[in-house]
């Protein structure tokens, strides 16, 4: 599998009556973008609005983020399964749109009261601490704001809102084709040196069972209760990983960070260099029983050791006792003579005196920190809003109260701005000890 | 925060799924749960058999909060309750 | 000039040893016994205004007393800088040297410096008070490292005085407080955990981001005797709460705890109560509450004789226990302690999710 990933970067996004992309700007027919969204039934209202960094502006609403690409060449098309057949992918070439997102904004209640597959979305600020604290403070942003049909399910809303944004950054990317990229870099791992330590990367994934719409999906179909299995890097390169559009909370990531993976671009990076990077065990996690969790690790560990690997880079998401199912992993990769180093958030609490992470095993002494998920983050008035809310529910849980949306608002935690927890290690963040 | 509760003096019967959490938090008295969403019972078990699950689990706490415990002790319930 | 005092043990005084460890708080002038290997160290960057001693048993026998002392002779000073100890091995002293320290920073907001080695068990009372304001240098284990350990404790008070920002634990040289803060570092993670990985396969030295923990034992509570006449009491982190969640949980991250009244029910009849908790699948607790609030088998029990009647006791004690801080959790759980002991209760049936 030999991937070109082209790429064609935007400075700016405008809003105008045509398709173009010309020396970093992409220019969108709005009209023609909101015609296509409101054909699917399930949208009410739809609009459109470009953000800058810099900008005093906060979005509300978000849902999902994802950057614009397009196959123009192997087999294939982005996000296979959803908005086209199961091919497989990873191959030829894809044209990006560095630089931009699109954000899925949408105004929706869902009939789910708590637990893991009710509703949430989070918000951005281009400027300001806010901006600070997300990794999408620094980029350009064609924002989609939606409103959905009353009533609908959480599966049809996750659906419509998906497939509104893939839809739009799909015909976004395709303004680049004829177009010169402005650099091409090449993704294969055909060829390993001998002499080269292997390395896999072990990625656990969750979905909540309960919930068809929930979590973590590959050529569109959600990972249930399974057992881990191996997936090609280009994979994800070709958006054949998406999440849960309904939810949009910073320590889950997001569509864009399953493109741009800082873990696979990293070992890609060295792969021949340093080591060889022999690919990604998608695991998934959050067993419900102690049992499920001790035969995910151990059946993790196993596939690892199948593959050939020497090392391992451990990672996940999610919250609360997923980690227990991590830690096991680590600890069944060591006892198999598999070295691993786990990349993880901390939480810590406000003051960061509360414990980092949630459970321990000794075989984890090698472990890279992200930073703090829960140190809390005081955000300034705002001049202006992007997206569907004007007021803003910070606390989601049954009968919440509401805060103006363009005030000050002191956040609990980092992970209600989009992008505001380092989930994988892509910025520099972590936690000192004083 | 069982522990503070025993710190107080009061014994707890901690019942939980992820009892080897429990054991790494060092909680005294711990009880093995069925599973995270639904601790005491399983929904796949018929009503009756189900109801006599949950009281054989009670039961367990009950007989931990009688039992002279050294250290971080496991109590498993009897979940075959069928017959 | 800065002023310093020097807090040590009547033993490190030289006023004597364990048989004299039962000496209250005493003050002498400028610098006295170990004091002075400090003041040589320091220079004349610093002076020692005076040298505070107390004895060991004192100090740990007569808590308030020797606080309240202490305290005051230290005010009458107005140091920029506390010194206490260095402890070395010694559990006693160490404990001593960590509160006290703690004590000064609160009351007169100043630094403090303290020094022992790093298993000296008082470590664990300088994590636990994370008082950003007090810092423990590490030490050999017995006192034949003083003047390396005086040293290092002078370099720092300079440093101190200076107003210097003091970095983190690990390039500071001084024991962490167990304070994490969220920074940016020079790389990003994935650079720096591809470099930890290679390091580690090649067997050569690192140094991990995350030092894995251990809990502390906790005695356990003497067991009940005679289950039939002890009252129980249910507390559960599921988050069931009667539907329409009166009382405003969220769904993660609570920081308060509700109890509410079941006396006259035998059972929770599905939707009259719900599941408010963000971290589990709620489907299962909101069709039969049971399995968070096992108020039937209770019942049942009740009935049967092994609960005696009138022990359950009529409310149960509820918090969703999702992305719960430990320290809010510790809060917690001494809050519903003390008022289930004021209600007479004795032994607690605790479900968690």
């Amino acid at each position: 599998m030999r991937l070109e990933l082209a790429d064609f970067p935007v400075k700016e996004i405008r809003l105008g009556r045509t398709f173009r992309y010309q020396d970093g700007l992409l220019e969108v027919d709005g009209p023609a973008l909101e015609e296509m969204i409101l054909r699917d039934g399930r949208i009410a209202e739809a609009s459109l609005a470009v953000v800058r960094p810099g900008d005093k502006v906060r979005i509300t609403g978000i849902r999902d983020l994802v950057e614009p690409r397009v196959k123009v060449s192997g087999n294939g098309q982005v996000f296979p399964g959803i908005l086209g057949p199961v091919e497989a992918v990873g191959d030829g070439r894809t044209h990006r749109l560095s630089g931009m997102t699109v954000v899925a904004t949408a105004a929706y209640e869902g009939t789910v009261r708590a637990g893991l597959g009710v509703q949430r979305s989070a918000l951005l600020d281009m400027c300001g601490p806010g901006a600070a604290a997300s990794k999408f403070g620094a980029l350009a942003h064609l924002v989609l704001i939606m409103k959905l049909r009353d009533g609908l399910s959480e599966l049809d809303a996750h659906t419509a809102i998906q497939a509104a944004e893939f839809q739009v950054a799909r015909r976004a990317a395709e303004t680049t084709l004829g177009v010169e990229p402005s650099g091409v870099e090449v993704y294969d791992l055909s060829v390993r040196r001998p002499e080269l330590p292997n390395v896999v990367l072990i990625q656990g994934c969750l979905t909540d069972d309960h919930h068809v719409h929930s979590g973590v999906s590959y050529y569109g179909l959600p990972i249930r209760e399974s057992l881990s299995t191996v997936v090609h890097p280009n994979e994800l390169l070709d958006c054949a990983m998406a999440v849960n559009a309904t939810r949009g909370i910073g320590y889950f990531p997001i569509t864009w960070d399953w493109q741009n993976h800082p873990l696979v671009l990293g070992l890609y990076r060295d792969h021949g260099r340093r080591l060889n990077f022999l690919g990604m065990i998608l695991q998934r996690i959050r067993y419900e029983t102690f049992h499920g969790k001790e035969v995910i690790a151990q059946n993790a560990a196993q596939l690892a050791v199948t593959l050939g690997a020497d090392g391992a880079l451990v990672t996940w998401l999610g919250s609360g006792n997923a980690f227990v199912d991590v830690m096991l992993t680590v600890r069944a990769c060591e006892r198999r003579g598999i070295d691993t180093v786990l990349v993880t958030y901390e939480y810590g609490g406000k003051d960061g005196v509360d414990s980092p992470l949630l459970f321990y095993v000794p075989e984890a002494d090698a472990v890279v920190s992200t930073g703090s998920r829960d140190r809390w983050l005081e955000l300034p008035e705002i001049e202006r809003l992007v997206g569907p809310y004007e007021r803003v529910q910070i606390l989601s849980y049954p009968g919440a109260p509401v805060a103006e949306a363009k005030g000050r608002l002191t956040l609990d935690a980092r992970d209600m701005v989009i992008g505001g927890v380092d989930n994988w290690g892509k910025e520099s963040w972590l936690c000192n000890a004083y | 925060m069982s522990k503070e509760l025993e710190k107080a003096g009061l014994p707890v019967a901690l019942v939980s799924a992820m009892y080897p959490v429990a054991e790494q938090v060092r909680a005294n008295r711990i009880v093995k749960g069925v599973s995270i969403p639904h601790p005491c019972g399983d929904p796949s078990l018929p009503p009756e058999l189900d109801a006599r699950l949950r009281r054989e689990i009670v039961q367990t706490a009950l007989k931990a909060l009688e039992a002279e415990v050294k250290g971080p002790t496991l109590f498993t319930p009897n979940m075959t309750v069928s017959g | 000039m800065t002023t310093i005092v020097h807090v040590i043990n009547q033993f490190f005084a030289g006023l004597g040893g364990e048989e004299k460890a039962g000496m209250s708080v005493g003050v002498i002038e400028n610098a006295a016994g170990a004091a002075r290997g400090l003041q040589s160290q320091l220079g004349e960057e610093a002076k020692i205004a005076c040298t505070i001693y107390y004895g060991d048993n004192y100090f740990h026998e007569h808590n308030e007393d020797a606080m309240k002392a202490l305290l005051d002779a230290v005010r009458t000073r107005n140091p920029q800088v506390l010194v206490a100890g260095p402890a070395f091995n010694s559990g006693r002293y160490g404990l001593s040297c960590v509160e006290i320290c703690n004590a000064v920073a609160g009351a007169l907001e100043i630094p403090c410096v303290t020094a022992m080695h790093e298993d000296n068990p008082a470590v664990g009372t300088y994590r636990d008070f994370a008082n950003p304001r007090v810092y423990c240098l590490p030490t050999t284990e017995t006192a034949a490292g003083m003047t390396d350990a005086l040293k290092a404790v002078a370099k720092f008070v300079e440093r101190l005085s200076r107003g210097d920002n003091i970095g983190p634990a690990l390039q500071e040289g001084y024991l962490a407080r167990g304070i994490r803060r969220l920074e940016k570092t020079d790389r990003p993670g994935v650079d720096r955990a591809i470099d930890m990985l290679l390091k580690k396969i090649k067997h050569e030295p690192f140094v991990t981001e995350v030092p894995m923990e251990a809990w502390d034992d906790i005695a356990p509570a003497p067991p009940l005797a005679q289950l039939k006449d002890r009252k129980i009491a249910v507390v559960t982190t599921s988050g069931v709460v009667p539907w329409g969640n009166p009382d405003r949980f969220k769904t993660y991250r609570n920081t308060h705890w509700q109890k509410y009244n079941v006396a006259e029910l035998k059972e929770l009849e599905p939707g009259k109560w719900e599941a408010v908790h963000g971290g589990y699948n709620v489907a299962y607790m909101n069709k039969n509450p049971h399995y968070g609030v096992p108020l039937d088998a209770l019942r049942a029990l009740e009935a049967e004789g092994v609960i005696g009647p009138g022990k359950l006791y009529p409310a149960y004690y509820v918090i969703p226990g999702n992305q719960g801080s430990p320290a809010v959790m510790r809060r917690i759980g001494q809050e519903i302690a003390a008022d289930l002991k004021k209600n007479g209760v004795e032994g607690v049936l605790l479900v968690a999710t």
